[in-house]
């Protein structure tokens, strides 16, 4: 959409964007005091917090910025060592690559496939992927837990990929309009310059959808980064940051100044995805968007 | 005839070549969702008939009866878990949908302090629910900014609330809860719907400018049905997210849904944590019977409103 031109709007209208503008103002400050606030505490002691965690910090302590990777620690459920900041950033990093390049791939060859070609059951297939995003069937979650048990995928990193590698999910969704909207005619001239149907998946269709698939990718990672409830089920021995910071709260004792350090460890954890999020923010908003879903 | 010599006569080699390459490019993601969607949903529906040792049962649903009009096997009454899932959503779909979809709409206008707002609008989603819960927490806590400036307003808190924080009262835990999610629970569909919003032809709007058009006008007049199939789809997907989204209660509660927060998708996810640890699990069968019952009470209103969805898209004229 064009930019505002405010001195030409009507009288009403400017009336409404200035209300919004003060909302938007106080918005704001509700979603950013938490973490300003977390970002203040995270210099005080564990003393000087515990008595006053609104003040500015009298003196301002660096060192549990480096503490969080030298004293972070978290305590499994089963016992046994301590997992350290350094572990669970790297199994968030791997889970995050993994999770979200089998869950985008997967989504890709599918929604290519159905968008492009008609072939016996495409038409069935599609319908398939609407019912199964639409109809809540509920409460699968402990036959779920039971099936990844009895293929041994629970703790294993070699196989728990295959569990995330659903294609049939709101990525399908946003991928099939994407391949719909792209122009035949590259592909068919490169067809008939003769190349085949894989040469033509690369090389030319391809780089047209990356920014779609950048964008699904990027929010993904951001859900992946952040999710806890995954890891704390079927990837117990590996947690990532977000389940460590779970954990970290039954392993206070650990640490001297625990919360301060807690606070830390929260701002950066968050920072990663803050700042991919503000860099592209604009490849995501102009490219995440759906259709309608009929099946 | 046979499928293959249906198949020959209607096709060409070309088309069955190319026939041969979309199979490949299905193979891995249908194989997948036979097992990990399919076969997982069949099997627990079997598991809700099952007891311990395998053998046809109705037992579960007696539990999951028992649940509903007394308390099940974990303590929590369903009912109430039901009533609050449904409050939480209604709070979250039916208020603060249509906010998000105004809210975008300004923001897609580019009003001054867009792009910062846009940003700080996903800091929620992009810190996390453990990250963001964690802050919460402390803030609603007893010693919290939150608590304290509620006092400080003379507000008239149970002494529980007092004593140990808004989320440790019986009186203020859920009602806390839903502020939580009024508040923040704006984030939720802002990039699909900017996506969706900036497709809309500026010419549109330019020529509705022209003719007068004010806000609301050029809104509901132009943005929202240029959109609209877009707005289904997510409120589909909304209504189907009703008894499955746990609204961070585990979080907020540290796994206990005490304090009168429990939720029906809190429940489900406990029954699975708890499998999963093997302390105080209740087997396959119950939380399978739950689903079962809860996938018939919901099917029917889900495809209603898919289907009421549906029509009302036909009938919007751009």
């Amino acid at each position: 959409m064009n930019k505002l031109k405010f001195k030409r709007t009507p009288l009403g209208s400017k009336i409404i964007y200035i209300c919004f503008f003060v909302m938007f103002v106080f918005f704001a400050f509700l979603y950013l005091y938490p973490l300003v606030w977390a970002f203040l505490n995270s210099f005080k002691s564990m003393k000087e917090y515990a008595t006053d965690s609104l003040s500015l910090p009298d003196k301002w302590i660096w060192k549990h910025y480096i503490q969080v990777f030298t004293e972070f620690q978290a305590v499994p459920l089963s016992g046994g060592e301590p997992f350290r900041y350094m572990d669970m950033l790297f199994n968030s990093l791997w889970i995050l690559v993994v999770k979200v390049f089998v869950n985008v791939a997967s989504s890709m060859l599918l929604a290519y496939a159905l968008a492009k070609f008609r072939f016996p059951g495409s038409k069935f297939l599609y319908t398939l992927v609407i019912f199964a995003n639409t109809i809540p069937i509920i409460g699968a979650g402990p036959a779920a837990y039971r099936l990844a048990m009895q293929l041994g995928m629970v703790n294993n990193p070699a196989l728990i990929w295959l569990m995330w590698a659903g294609g049939f999910d709101f990525a399908f969704i946003v991928l099939y309009g994407y391949f719909k909207g792209v122009s035949p005619s590259y592909s068919e001239s490169a067809k008939m310059d003769g190349a085949s149907n894989w040469t033509i998946f690369i090389k030319v269709v391809l780089p047209q959808v990356t920014p779609c698939l950048a964008a699904i990718a990027i929010t993904q990672a951001t859900g992946v980064w952040n999710d806890y409830s995954t890891p704390m089920i079927y990837m117990r021995d590996y947690p990532n940051l977000a389940y460590g910071m779970y954990l970290f709260k039954d392993s206070t004792f650990l640490v001297k100044d625990s919360m301060p350090i807690y606070f830390a460890s929260a701002v950066i954890s968050c920072l990663p995805v803050i700042i991919l999020y503000t860099c592209s923010q604009n490849l995501i908003l102009n490219n995440m968007t759906t259709g309608g879903l009929k099946g | 005839m046979s499928l293959k010599d249906k198949i020959k006569q209607n096709y060409s080699i070309m088309e069955r070549r190319d026939f041969v390459f979309a199979y490949l490019l299905v193979l891995f993601p249908v194989l997948q969702f036979v097992v990990f969607w399919f076969y997982v949903n069949v099997s627990s529906i079997g598991l809700a008939f099952q007891d311990g040792m395998g053998a046809f049962t109705f037992s579960n649903f007696k539990m999951v009866w028992n649940g509903f009009t007394d308390k099940d096997m974990l303590g929590i009454n369903l009912l109430d878990s039901l009533g609050r899932s449904f409050l939480l959503w209604i709070v979250g779909e039916g208020f603060i949908f249509p906010v998000t979809l105004i809210t975008t709409y300004v923001l897609t206008k580019k009003i001054a302090g867009h792009y910062v707002f846009r940003i700080i609008y996903y800091v929620p989603g992009l810190m996390g629910s453990i990250i963001w819960t964690l802050l919460i927490k402390e803030m609603v806590g007893y010693s919290g900014p939150i608590t304290k400036l509620m006092l400080s307003i003379g507000a008239d808190l149970p002494a529980t609330a007092r004593k140990n924080g808004l989320l440790r009262s019986e009186d203020t835990a859920f009602v806390t809860l839903l502020m939580v999610r009024s508040v923040m629970g704006v984030v939720g569909n802002n990039a699909v719907l900017t996506g969706a919003y900036t497709r809309v032809p500026d010419e549109l709007f330019e020529s509705a400018e022209l003719d007068g058009a004010g806000f609301f006008r050029q809104m509901f007049g132009i943005a929202i049905p240029c959109i609209w199939s877009t707005i289904c789809t997510l409120l589909t997907f909304a209504l189907c997210s009703v008894f499955t989204c746990d609204y961070n209660v585990w979080l907020f509660t540290d796994g206990t849904g005490g304090y009168g927060t429990s939720t029906i998708g809190f429940q489900l996810y406990n029954l699975t944590y708890r499998l999963s640890t093997g302390i105080g699990s209740t087997g396959y069968g119950y939380p399978a019977a739950l689903g079962v019952v809860l996938t018939v009470v919901t099917l029917p209103v889900v495809l209603t409103g898919k289907y009421l969805l549906e029509k009302a898209s036909e009938n919007v004229e751009v």
